[in-house]
């Protein structure tokens, strides 16, 4: 009796619907922006950039020298 | 010897007398050579529009009626998207001839396009009192401008009563004028309240007006199926398609799904691909085209092709509906599950997104959810008694209560179930799986009485010759009908 029951058990599924919703008219409707990829930098490019920080670095550190030695002129 | 009043004309299909010449003013007296007002309208009508505008500069100062110069002014500004100047020209006009309806009509008419919705109203209203004979531009233009400040409205009795003047208003100028614009507008009033006969008598009266006119018949078309009407849309649209030979997306796609709900998958196919060669971009194309594949069990393909309409459109339902359910038929819960979510995020007062939810759970091992899920379905199946019964929720809720053990709850939603389905056309997968449950709930049943008479059997021998007598003609039976229907 259980045996039988548990076979007839295991063969419960349940129901799938098997028609979707269909559309019968195109309406017009907001559009959202698609989603962008980033674009990668070329190798070239990188270098560029590097460049560039570390001359503005250096630029940085040399008006920071310059502040530094014209204070103790500005004291005496 | 021309006497006024006394003619008549047919004018729009009905017999109107001629008004008389005091409604107009009398033209002051001019050489022949002075009045230009010819000379203008050709140029104008030839949309030689620097001739004119020489013209009106040169004889603006010395015309002794300059009524018509500014009028033609006010309509050459508005045709070139001069919408101030053509106002300020047009009211000149209008003080200088205060009772030219034309000059009102016009004035409103630029103040329309301008956006100035309110103003317009007010100048049409005017108009409306002013004028001798019933104008179908006139109720056509206070007609759209009352809809459009129904739908802007916030209060609900202000709203309803715009649109009710609206209607009135739409079906004098149809009455009056019979023109398609008026016919459209009316339709799309009736087709907003949801009185889809009505707007389909509406159109029908305006095809004797085009009759082939494609887009009342498109209209038309999907009216009729909003009423589940099949046969008589399948014939407007049929109609269509041998009408124009490049028809719209509109009606091939409206054709294109009826061809479908028939099963007609080639037939629904070769359409789809028609609007795909012109517009490919339209989400619901995909959507249809996914479930063509998905009627020919071609799952990769109707994904593809349902996650193209996803994409066109992130906040169609219907897609991720679909989608869902092609990803449970593939056995994707994982991915059903997400598209499931969001689905449900969209419209929260679904039973079957709950119905599939239940069910994708139950696939991914999460019982508890699942009960939850499946239970919220069939409340909202229940609960929507009057508004689309669907008993499929309810019978896989019966079902998945009895396979984790809550007899009496499915029970009860498989009584639910067949009080539901009775007037129904039911698939024969679902009679099947209800019948079976039936079989198995009256098997647990008869266990229960079996644990009884095993109670009884301590008190007395007689009870217990009788339960072992009983027993083997009962069960093999059962066991037996049970074993057939497998």
């Amino acid at each position: 009796m259980s045996s039988v029951e548990a076979e007839v058990l295991q063969k419960i599924d349940l129901i799938e619907p098997t028609t979707g919703k269909l559309f019968f008219e195109h309406k017009t409707e907001l559009l959202f922006c698609r989603p962008h990829l980033m674009p990668l930098k070329t190798q070239a490019l990188e270098r560029l950039e590097e460049m560039h920080r570390d001359t503005a670095r250096q630029l940085q550190k040399k008006r920071q020298q310059k502040k530094k030695s014209t204070e103790p002129t500005g004291s005496l | 010897m021309y006497e006024p009043g006394t003619e008549q004309i047919n004018c729009n299909g009905r017999l109107i007398e001629l008004p008389t010449l005091e409604v107009v003013r009398p033209a002051p007296k001019m050489p022949s050579d002075a009045n230009i007002d010819w000379l203008l309208h050709i140029y104008f009508t030839r949309r030689e529009f620097t001739r004119c505008r020489r013209l009106i500069e040169r004889e603006l100062n010395r015309h002794l009626n300059p009524e018509y110069l500014y009028f033609v002014q006010g309509l050459i500004d508005r045709e070139e998207g001069n919408h101030i100047e053509a106002l300020r020209h047009l009211q000149k006009s209008a003080e200088l001839n205060p009772r030219n309806i034309e000059t009102y009509k016009e004035i409103g008419r630029t103040l329309y396009i301008m956006g100035r919705f309110s103003q317009a109203l007010g100048v049409f209203r005017e108009a409306e009192q002013r004028s001798s004979r019933q104008d179908h531009e006139i109720y056509h233009y206070l007609g759209e401008l009352l809809y459009r400040a129904a739908t802007t409205q916030s209060q609900k009795d202000v709203a309803s009563q715009q649109q009710d003047e609206a209607r009135t208003y739409f079906e004098l100028a149809v009455q009056s004028g019979r023109k398609l614009e008026s016919y459209v507008r009316l339709a799309e009033l009736y087709r907003k309240d949801k009185q889809y006969q009505k707007a389909i008598e509406i159109l029908e009266n305006c095809l004797h007006l085009t009759p082939e006119n494609s887009e009342v018949l498109i209209e038309i078309s999907v009216l009729y199926l909003k009423i589940n009407e099949t046969q008589k849309a399948h014939d407007r649209l049929a109609e269509v398609v041998s009408i124009e030979r490049k028809c719209s997306p509109k009606g091939l796609l409206a054709f294109g799904a009826i061809l479908q709900s028939r099963n007609d998958i080639d037939g629904a196919l070769s359409k789809y691909s028609q609007i795909a060669n012109a517009e490919p971009e339209i989400a619901e194309l995909w959507n249809n085209i996914g479930l063509c594949f998905f009627k020919k069990q071609k799952f990769i393909v109707a994904i593809s092709s349902l996650r193209k309409s996803v994409w066109l459109s992130p906040l169609n339902y219907n897609a991720l509906y679909n989608l869902s359910l092609i990803y449970i038929a593939s056995e994707q819960y994982a991915s059903a599950f997400h598209t499931l979510a969001a689905a449900i995020n969209l419209r929260k007062d679904n039973a079957e997104c709950y119905m599939l939810l239940g069910l994708c759970l139950r696939k991914l091992d999460d019982m508890e959810n699942a009960f939850v899920a499946l239970e919220r379905a069939s409340s909202m199946a229940t609960g929507q008694q009057g508004a689309g019964r669907n008993p499929l929720v309810v019978l896989n809720f019966a079902l998945f209560c009895y396979e984790t053990g809550r007899l009496a709850l499915s029970t009860e939603q498989y009584n639910r179930f067949m009080s539901q389905a009775q007037d129904l056309l039911l698939p024969t997968e679902y009679k099947f799986q209800a019948t079976k449950l039936k079989s198995l709930l009256r098997i647990s049943n008869q266990g229960n009485g079996i644990l009884l008479d095993s109670a009884d059997m301590g008190e007395s021998d007689l009870g217990h010759n009788r339960a072992t007598e009983l027993l083997p003609d009962e069960l093999p039976l059962e066991v037996n009908a049970v074993v057939s229907q497998n």
